[in-house]
């Protein structure tokens, strides 16, 4: 019995901690900063409210990385901040595996939002089940979709062509070989990544239908490690430009190429900071932000869902400016290449081959 | 030569047997304690973010039970990782450390794949479910026998074995979704869609059959542990490997048997996985089941009861991880904190509680 | 198949294995003594992680890398007490502890990371170590290279290696650490304060587990990314039973490790119709298969991965 006692007051004496550490504590989630901000993580939640009616109010989205990998994962959040400061409700979750898809999709469905994102082809799956039973949420995955289903309307695909973007790298690349080797560093194999990695090699024999073209698949998207030893073997092996298209894992890649003065490519957004003057000649933007944003505006017309297909053309993918390094005369070929490709002159198929 | 064996011994048998002459109410008591001692660490950290602790528990920790739907997503998580901890826990009571729950999910979901999507899988409808299962409980076993081997022939631990075909079954899965089992109709590394689902249980829950097969396979664990000759082999060699050697029993054959029968649990739990919660075969499927799958057991202290209710506790801190995501922002990384703490503590109250038992002591005053 | 034994590929990729296993040689022989002792330490693959993101923290604000790899072995040390705290002191199972303590880290290195850094356009960035020619050896042919050009962590692991041997073999307290390992219980018989012990190998490995974590950030890449020890505590773990204990050993094994991950990234880039995932699980199957060939009749501490209880008969 006096155990008993003893143990009460223990108890009793942990729930008024926990009060008091609850005071402490302080509100419930604060306003996020919108600039980058070395205080506090930023919470995904923000509460300011819409001033006219809003077509949606609660955007979310699930990503399959983190936001700090300084592009597609960190594209996205970029575009959410951005549709926060126009006045909607965001929320995000990182690190979305397969296990967690359905369920995290349903949470936000659950808790009233109204305009969910899956960012990656391999949410579209998960997201086919979900929207069904929530038809008045709009759905949007950055990625193909999935094949032979039927697919319910309230789901939009956003099957972007970066392949285009690619190709143009790729042709780029070729040009400023001077080995007569490129590179290319992918984290894995899936339908944007592979049409990605056949398009360079494409775009890179139009230029020049002799060059070698180094192509490896890491494996993963965070390890920056791996990806400065990929490169550097790369570069061991005569190749003189490299593109890399595998987020964390890629600016392992950008270091090696860094301190070895070796050109290469950037992805998601312009990176060329992340190395010295000159090296870095161009990025494959992806607009992820544009992606994001635009279709607020198509629910707001009501014509939210099925497929899009934009590209090059519809300034979601594009070409970052080019380096110093590169000569006006290559400038001008690369140029028209993009041109032909903007203005359907030349049309690529996406190649899903994985070898 | 016993490199390996009596792992757990003391701690195990002495935790169970003063842990028995422990009233239920003192156990519960420290257990309570143990969780709000965590959980009030948590809140540091959680109050460093700014956000309200109390609010982030409750969205963590009650939330999961507020509703019929959220049951249902509870069960999903719950399933994989009881079939784990219960598989693991066969292994675990011959004193063997089974660490490769992760990769014996992997080909038992590609065992049930590969039926379900075949013609076979097809033409059989809702038997491609058994027959699936049956694959995958085969697939698993092989996959958790080669460390058994390994182990057996070779006297490498299994800790080590284990872990390494974690990595290599996680590529072989990849593999498969990208090669011999993509779906040929599409360009996405996943398979087609398996010809036949584990049936909803309740309208308005995504609580699936898997469930009923998670609950089996606790019933089975507790027969066969308990009242089979085997189980009691498997005990015997993991309370002392020279006693059940002289008392006939041979250390590689069980070892291995041990290690294929908690292959077929886990391998099962992949399969579940599939025709269950996904439907088709995808990377990234197992998830982080393998290793929760052994706190459970552990945490369990490979008492039947005492894993599936170790289970829950996992299972609604992953459910709970995520609702608390989206309403607090707290990143669902930081649940790994708590489930750390929530788990250590519970174990530091458990060697507390059973150090403060003096042997004079018998009745500890009226409870 | 001739270009891969030439001396342009072998230098190179053997250069690039030493670098690459330098994070397995620390963890390896910090696991080595810890397991000598008695005690299985599964939390390295936490240690690392937490060490690397403890060392890019100090190496950011105070701008020296020799404070920021210091306070990483600090920081695994930390990660040390805690682990043995649990599995020497409290006598818990050392697989779970070990486990839940990786967990823990992946979640507080995230929370960690956020709180400081929050999540910005710029990543922060640290200088990593410069390499060291060391003059007069750096001239042999094909070890010159291999051996004598690297940063300096590359030739502490080789130190600390051959210094963990010598006092395993050599020292009064080496032959401590071996009996505490083997038989607790006559070590204690005959003085050992046997909790001492292995608090001090559990302590050493943090230490060096953290060193190894400072490599990671500050020595590669000179940042910090979710995870980044991406299971080589894992793989030290089979590194040190494939050495057989011995740290010497270990620094063998983990070089074949290393130099297996190099490889297939460079057989990868040499071109090759065989699917990717095959090349990323190299590494494994030639680990797995030599645990099976060299596994033969080793001899593990007796009492490891049990915990010992003073009282008990």
């Amino acid at each position: 019995m006096k155990n008993l006692k003893r143990i009460l007051t223990l108890l009793m004496s942990a729930v008024m901690l926990l009060t008091l550490l609850a005071g402490c504590g302080g509100e419930t989630a604060e306003e996020p900063s919108s600039e980058p901000s070395e205080s506090a993580a930023v919470s995904g939640e923000s509460s300011s409210a819409p001033e006219e009616e809003k077509a949606v109010s609660k955007i979310a989205i699930l990503l399959p990385g983190y936001i700090t990998d300084q592009s597609w994962n960190q594209g996205a959040y970029e575009g959410l901040l951005e549709l926060e400061a126009q006045g909607y409700e965001i929320a995000y979750t990182e690190d979305v595996q397969a296990a967690d898809m359905e369920s995290t999709f349903r949470t936000y469905c659950e808790d009233g939002y109204d305009f969910v994102i899956g960012h990656g082809v391999q949410y579209g799956d998960a997201c086919v089940r979900v929207a069904a039973d929530y038809p008045d949420v709009n759905f949007f995955i950055t990625g193909n979709p999935p094949e032979g289903e039927n697919l319910p309307g309230n789901i939009a695909f956003y099957d972007y062509k970066e392949f285009e973007g690619a190709y143009v790298c790729g042709y780029l690349a070729a040009l400023m070989s001077e080995s007569g080797i490129i590179g290319y560093i992918g984290g894995g194999d899936n339908t944007t990544q592979c049409s990605d990695k056949n398009a360079y090699v494409q775009g890179a024999k139009a230029a020049k239908p002799e060059i070698e073209v180094k192509t490896v698949i890491t494996g993963t998207f965070n390890d920056s490690s791996v990806g400065k030893e990929t490169a550097i073997a790369m570069i061991e092996q005569g190749a003189d430009v490299i593109l890399q298209t595998c987020d964390e894992t890629g600016l392992g890649a950008f270091e090696a190429c860094n301190e070895k003065d070796v050109f290469c490519i950037g992805y998601t957004s312009d990176q060329s900071g992340l190395v010295d003057e000159g090296l870095c000649l161009t990025s494959l933007l992806v607009s992820i932000p544009t992606m994001i944003t635009s279709q607020i505006d198509i629910i707001a017309a009501g014509e939210f869902g099925g497929l899009e297909q934009p590209g090059l053309a519809e300034g979601v993918i594009g070409i970052a400016p080019y380096s110093t390094e590169v000569s006006a005369e290559i400038q001008q070929q690369v140029e028209t290449v993009k041109q032909s490709l903007i203005d359907g002159t030349l049309v690529l198929t996406p190649d899903y081959s994985n070898n | 030569m016993n490199a390996f064996g009596a792992r757990i011994d003391d701690t195990i048998r002495n935790f169970s047997s003063r842990m028995a002459r422990q009233s239920v109410g003192r156990k519960a008591a420290i257990f309570l304690l143990s969780v709000l001692g965590a959980l009030a660490i948590g809140a540091v950290f959680l109050a460093v973010l700014k956000v309200n602790p109390l609010t982030a528990y409750y969205y963590l920790l009650i939330r999961p039970f507020g509703s019929f739907n959220s049951i249902g997503e509870m069960s999903i998580k719950l399933v994989p990782i009881l079939l784990v901890g219960v598989g693991v826990s066969f292994t675990f009571s011959a004193k063997l450390s089974n660490l490769g729950g992760e990769g014996q999910m992997c080909l038992g979901a590609v065992g049930m794949t590969i039926v379900g999507t075949s013609a076979w899988g097809a033409a059989l409808g809702g038997w491609s479910i058994p027959l699936g299962m049956l694959a995958a409980a085969l697939f698993g076993a092989v996959w958790a026998g080669i460390a058994g081997l390994v182990k057996t022939c070779f006297h490498a631990s299994e800790i080590i074995t284990t872990l390494l075909l974690n990595y290599i079954a996680v590529q072989f899965l990849s593999y498969c979704v990208y090669y011999p089992l993509r779906d040929p109709g599409g360009n996405i590394p996943q398979s087609a869609k398996v010809a036949a689902v584990l049936p909803k249980l309740f309208s308005g829950s995504r609580m699936n059959a898997g469930f009923l097969i998670a609950l089996a396979a606790v019933v089975i664990y507790a027969v066969v542990i308990r009242r089979t000759p085997f189980g009691y082999r498997l005990r015997v060699l993991g309370g002392s490997v020279p006693a059940a050697e002289y008392g006939g029993i041979r250390r590689g054959k069980y070892y291995l048997l041990a290690m294929m029968l908690s292959g077929v649990f886990t391998g099962i739990a992949g399969a579940v996985e599939v025709a269950g919660t996904q439907t088709r075969l995808l990377e990234g499927l197992a998830g982080s089941y393998g290793f929760d799958g052994v706190v459970a057991a552990l945490l369990g202290m490979l008492h039947p009861l005492g894993v599936a209710a170790a289970s829950v506790l996992l299972a609604v801190l992953s459910a709970g991880a995520e609702t608390m995501q989206v309403k607090t922002g707290v990143s669902s990384l930081f649940v790994n904190v708590l489930e750390a703490l929530i788990v250590l503590f519970i174990l530091l109250g458990m060697s507390y509680a059973s150090e403060k038992k003096k042997p004079v002591r018998e009745k500890e005053g009226a409870k | 198949m001739s270009e891969i034994l030439s001396a342009a590929f072998l230098i190179p990729l053997l250069t690039a294995g030493v670098r690459m296993s330098v994070p397995l040689i620390l963890g390896s022989v910090g696991e080595v003594v810890s397991e000598k002792t008695g005690v299985m330490n599964i939390g390295l693959e936490g240690q690392m992680l937490t060490a690397a993101l403890i060392s890019f923290i100090t190496a950011y604000y105070t701008g020296s890398l020799t404070l920021g790899i210091l306070a990483g072995g600090v920081s695994g040390m930390l990660g040390a007490l805690l682990i043995a705290f649990w599995c020497v002191s409290r006598r818990q199972d050392q697989s779970v502890v070990g486990i839940m303590f990786n967990i823990f880290a992946i979640g507080f290195t995230n929370f960690l990371y956020r709180a400081i850094f929050g999540v910005s356009t710029e990543k922060a960035k640290v200088e990593i170590l410069p390499t060291i020619e060391i003059p007069g050896f750096s001239k042999i042919p094909w070890l010159g290279e291999i051996l004598f050009r690297q940063n300096i962590l590359v030739y502490l692991a080789l130190i600390a290696a051959f210094l963990a041997l010598f006092v395993l073999r050599r020292t009064k307290f080496g032959l401590q650490i071996e009996a505490t390992g083997e038989n607790p219980k006559a070590a204690q018989a005959s003085g050992i304060r046997v909790r001492r012990v292995r608090y001090a190998g559990n302590l050493f490995c943090g230490f060096m587990a953290g060193i190894g974590g400072a490599f990671l950030s500050c020595g590669i890449v000179g940042t910090f990314t979710e995870n980044m020890s991406a299971g080589r505590g894992f793989i030290c773990l089979a590194v040190t039973i494939l050495a057989r204990w011995n740290p010497a050993f270990a620094v063998v094994a983990a070089l074949l490790f290393g130099t297996v991950q190099a490889l297939q990234l460079r057989l990868q880039a040499l071109g090759s119709a065989l699917p990717y995932q095959f090349f990323v699980a190299l590494p494994y199957v030639v680990t797995l298969v030599s645990l099976a060939v060299f596994g033969w009749n080793i001899h593990a501490p007796g009492d490891l991965g049990k915990p010992y209880n003073e009282e008990s008969r």
